[in-house]
């Protein structure tokens, strides 16, 4: 994310003889069938081939760490961005390894690998055969990928930054969020035809998470940015909420999250009618609203920072994750019930950003 | 030189030689090196008794002319590298700290970065060196900031009235690999020139199975080609008797490319690295005063690239430092130091957001005191420095130097420590903090050195017991807000043991030298503030708590063989110890031959590298070539004055 790639600079640029950060776990992976639970993706750090994918069962109430390297005894690469389920595969992004990885969901296997992308961010699967993978080299792009062979057959440029992505009324919208720079766009692509639509501008800064709500309208999160041009003094940007009619693709209507702070997820719970938000570096508490809210809820659901954040579709509950303070030492991830009561805590890998569910 | 001798010798310089490296046929340098390198590095030369010292035989540095500096520290020394691939960036620490935490002198004038506080070993080519120096253990009374777990000192010399020498040197091997090297040296009685040139260039395009992809694919290697050539003309001028003024000018320019990790696609990054070094000692010697004054330009200019995020990053740096000493002999029993330093740096690069300097004024000194026949001595130093009108740590060492009997000498050596902010850590933004205070610690050892000969045979036996600290650690972590700064934080602790064994047997036209030797390091991370990291109490990363070497070497007249191991154990990549990289055995054979005509000398070597064909790694995820060869070959003419 923006925060990881400043990390990634300063690991770069200034330190490369000196100090490397790295960290994971040692548990082995469960043997068998990955199945009813929710694969944690841990983004880990650069160049040290710690980032990883843990499990969650239900059965079983428990983390199982480290699983690919467990099943394929090799490192997923680095900087594991995230983990996408699309037919019997899962899909995992390896940003600075410039690949996704390719496995079987329930077993684990590795079948394949994806290459020839520049700073892959999100896999979409648009149907059997065709995916998107958003990427943020070459000034934004979404690689259209042939999932019989695993190659890429089209470049889409979209925009600086390009995020999260999603499948609705048949388009497929593209976040811009600006990467190291900054934008404010919204992609939206024909899946049929692999070319840009429109491009719908917003008044809001770094989007970068969507949703739709039980009105089959779009919520689109902006992160707004911190601009560091004066530091010391660190300037901001509005983090909003902006819905998008899928019909005509225009704005409806945006609603200010706040004006110096910056959660990266948005969720929505299955009935489509509440709205969840938070996650993200230095962003504190998960915030639960209505779809018909005109303002921001003043309290958290739960009033705790996390790095990442992912609602169950089935029951509910929310999968809330932290990163450790030193961004080395291992994370957690915390169960909530849609009231915001905690049902477990778990240690995962270094860094969990997300998570993805496993019938 | 006999035994007796060779004791007589060691007593005599003052410094506890650990063991030197004895080589079977020698490559005619300037041997006494110390002699000539005491103009330049006064304090290395008069005030580190006490300090344990690794001497680096000059025939040994040339060997690795074609090679590198970190293969060669990392071969035959005690110190921990991490190099990125085979030509790449490489830097090294000694006694289980980072590599911030051991200065790199160059006669004297400290090499390290101002932006990061390291040094790339392999910038730095073994042919401009003339003798290397390992100090164990940190001295930053002696040598400043930087000094806290121990120095390599790299050394010229140059004689007035020897002779006239020039020199060709090739070597090709495997993987596209080329060097060649011209050294041209003439002096009379009041002047010494040498000119040495080199050019290098690598593709290190070697082949490996990649088991860390998908279908362990087999990789050839690529993005780790280096170009590399240079120019380093000393000179030494003689006023007077008492007077000589030398001077040393290096350029440099280095393209590097930074190898492509087993985990990850191209990487395509790439550097490029202009130097300019010019340094200038005035020295007067008197029998009583003796005084030094030193001029130091030190130039470097860094463009770094980076294709996949579209990223060109240029950083320009020099400092300048002038330094002024005067060694007072007190009869026979003393000798005084007192001197000050003023050293400028500054640094242009955008991600400081402006141009940033400092300035720092250092006023130091040192008292050894021996008894006549330097049976028993003592060194104190003191130093003390100020920043930007802030002061350092006031720091000062103690050591000592016993030798009771002939055959057994005892050594100890207390020593505070201090280690500036890097400019990255002081002013990169976002993140740096330019209110950062020094790093500062302690380190002491104590060691012991058995020497004895037996008709044929020499044994020295050295072992060396230490400890050192760093308090105010700098390391970068998030705030609560999620932005990552600098902040003196962490505090680190390092103990070990250092042994090492040569044996040394000569009949007739044979000769048999083994050196072995093991380190024990456990570094550990001790605190950091009041969270509760897991890393606490684990080893630091890419320390490994055991290493060893084993060389031998026969030779039979002019013929050579040599057989060098070197084991590293396991390396841990992650702070909290759940990562780590496999140990490895890594094994050299070389041979060799010399043959005269005349004035003229040929050399001829051969060299198998990694002989077992070992897969290893020496930081994580950057592949090493397995078996490969090296070849050699040297021309020498050597005219004596007349």
């Amino acid at each position: 994310m923006k925060k990881m790639n400043l990390k990634q600079w300063i690991v770069i640029l200034l330190s490369l003889p000196l100090f490397f950060y790295a960290c994971d776990d040692d548990e082995k992976a469960k043997p068998g069938a990955y199945e009813n639970g929710a694969f944690i993706v841990n983004e880990g750090n650069m160049g040290s081939g710690d980032g990883s994918v843990s499990f969650y069962s239900y059965k079983s109430d428990s983390v199982f760490n480290n699983i690919f390297e467990g099943v394929n005894g090799r490192v997923l690469g680095d900087v594991v961005q995230s983990i996408s389920l699309h037919e019997n595969n899962a899909y995992i992004v390896a940003n600075a390894s410039n690949k996704v990885e390719v496995v079987n969901a329930t077993t684990f296997e590795e079948t394949g690998v994806i290459g020839d992308i520049n700073g892959p961010r999100y896999f979409l699967g648009v149907d059997k055969n065709k995916a998107y993978v958003s990427q943020w080299g070459d000034n934004g792009a979404v690689k259209v990928i042939d999932l019989s062979t695993l190659t890429v057959v089209k470049t889409i440029s979209t925009g600086a930054g390009s995020e999260k992505m999603i499948l609705h009324n048949n388009q497929v919208y593209v976040a811009n969020s600006g990467g190291l720079i900054n934008n404010n766009t919204v992609s939206v692509i024909d899946p049929t035809t692999d070319e840009v639509i429109k491009t719908i501008t917003l008044n809001g800064d770094s989007p970068r998470d969507f949703v739709v709500d039980a009105n089959e309208n779009i919520w689109v999160l902006c992160a707004g940015y911190q601009d560091y041009s004066n530091w010391p003094d660190i300037g901001h940007t509005a983090s909003k909420l902006i819905t998008i009619d899928p019909t005509s693709n225009e704005v409806i209507s945006s609603i200010i999250i706040g004006e110096t702070v910056h959660p990266t997820h948005l969720e929505v719970n299955n009935t489509g009618d509440q709205l969840f938000y938070g996650g993200g570096y230095g962003f504190n508490g998960v915030y639960k609203m209505n779809i018909t809210d005109t303002d921001i809820p003043s309290t958290p659901l739960i009033n705790k920072g996390f790095y990442g954040f992912n609602i169950n579709p089935e029951t509910g509950n929310i999968f809330a994750l932290e990163t450790a303070l030193d961004y080395v030492s291992n994370g957690k991830l915390y169960r909530y019930n849609t009231s915001g009561d905690l049902l477990g805590e778990y240690k995962v890998g270094v860094g969990p950003n997300g998570a993805a569910f496993k019938k | 030189m006999n035994f007796w001798k060779y004791i007589f010798f060691i007593t005599l310089i003052g410094v506890s030689k650990a063991y030197s490296i004895e080589d079977p046929i020698s490559i005619p340098v300037d041997t006494i090196l110390l002699k000539e390198v005491e103009v330049k590095a006064n304090k290395l030369a008069h005030f580190t008794t006490g300090a344990k010292m690794q001497e680096i035989n000059p025939v040994v540095i040339n060997e690795y002319n074609s090679s590198n500096l970190s293969e060669l520290l990392s071969q035959i020394t005690s110190v921990s590298v991490k190099s990125y691939g085979l030509a790449g960036q490489s830097s090294i620490s000694l006694r289980g700290l980072h590599s911030k935490h051991t200065a790199v002198l160059w006669n004297g004038l400290n090499l390290q970065n101002t932006m990061n506080g390291g040094f790339d070993m392999n910038s730095f080519p073994t042919f401009f060196i003339d003798g290397i120096s390992v100090q164990h253990g940190g001295s930053g009374a002696l040598f400043g900031s930087g000094a806290a777990s121990g120095v390599i000192h790299l050394n010229n010399s140059l004689k007035l009235d020897s002779s006239f020498t020039f020199e060709f040197q090739q070597g090709i091997s495997s993987y596209s690999n080329l060097f060649e090297g011209v050294k041209l040296k003439y002096s009379n009685k009041q002047f010494a020139s040498a000119t040495r040139a080199f050019y290098k260039y690598g593709k290190n395009d070697f082949e490996y199975v990649n088991t860390q992809q998908f279908g362990n694919p087999t990789i050839r290697q690529d993005n780790a080609s280096s170009n590399q050539y240079g120019i380093l003309q000393s000179n030494i001028f003689k006023i007077n008797n008492s007077q000589k003024i030398s001077t040393d000018v290096l350029a440099q320019k280095h393209y590097l490319e930074i190898p492509t990790r087993t985990t990850g696609t191209s990487s395509g990054q790439n550097q490029d690295t202009e130097t300019l070094k010019i340094s200038t000692v005035w020295n007067r010697n008197g029998e009583i005063s003796s005084w030094y004054s030193r001029f130091f330009y030190n130039y470097e200019s860094l463009v770094y690239r980076d294709p996949d995020i579209s990223l060109v990053s240029d950083m320009k740096h020099f400092s300048l430092v002038g330094e002024i000493e005067n060694k007072l002999s007190i009869r026979n029993y003393g000798l005084l130091n007192l001197g000050l330093n003023h050293t400028y740096e500054r640094v242009n690069t955008s991600n400081y957001g402006k141009i940033r300097f400092r300035n720092r004024t250092s006023l130091f000194s040192s008292l050894k005191l021996f008894t006549p026949n330097e049976k028993l001595s003592a060194i104190l130093s003191l130093r003390n420095e100020l920043i930007d009108n802030k002061l350092a740590p006031f720091t000062y060492s103690l050591s000592l130097n016993f030798l009771p009997f002939d055959f057994i000498q005892a050594y100890g050596n207390i020593s505070r420590t201090y280690n500036n902010p890097t400019f990255n850590d002081l002013y990169w933004f976002p993140g740096g903090d330019s209110s950062l205070e020094p790093e500062d610690g302690w380190s002491w050892d104590l060691g012991t050195k058995l020497d004895f000969g037996y008709k044929r045979n020499k044994i020295s036996l050295d072992l060396t017991y230490f400890e050192s600290r760093i308090n105010n650690h700098i390391i970068w972590l998030p705030d609560i807000t999620g932005d990552w700064s600098a902040t003196n934080i962490e505090k680190l602790r390092s103990i070990g043991v250092e042994s090492a064994l040569t044996y040394q047997h000569q009949i007739r036209n044979y000769q048999f030298n083994l050196n072995l030797r093991y380190t024990y390091t456990k570094s550990t991370y001790e605190e950091s503030g009041d969270i509760e990291f897991e890393s606490i109490g684990k080893q630091l990363i890419y320390i490994p708590l055991h290493k060893a070497y084993a060389g031998m070497s026969v030779s039979y007249k002019k013929i050579y063989i040599k057989f060098y191991n070197n084991y590293v154990g396991e390396r841990y990549t992650s702070k909290n110890n759940s990562k780590s990289i496999e140990p490895y055995l890594l094994s050299d054979l070389a041979l060799g031959t010399k043959a005269q005509i005349k004035s003229s000398s040929y050399y001829f070597s051969f060299k198998i590298n990694n002989l077992f064909n070992v897969q290893y790694e020496v930081m994580a995820y950057y592949p090493m070539p397995l078996r490969y060869y090296s070849v050699n070959i040297t021309y020498q003419l050597n005219k004596p004055n007349n």
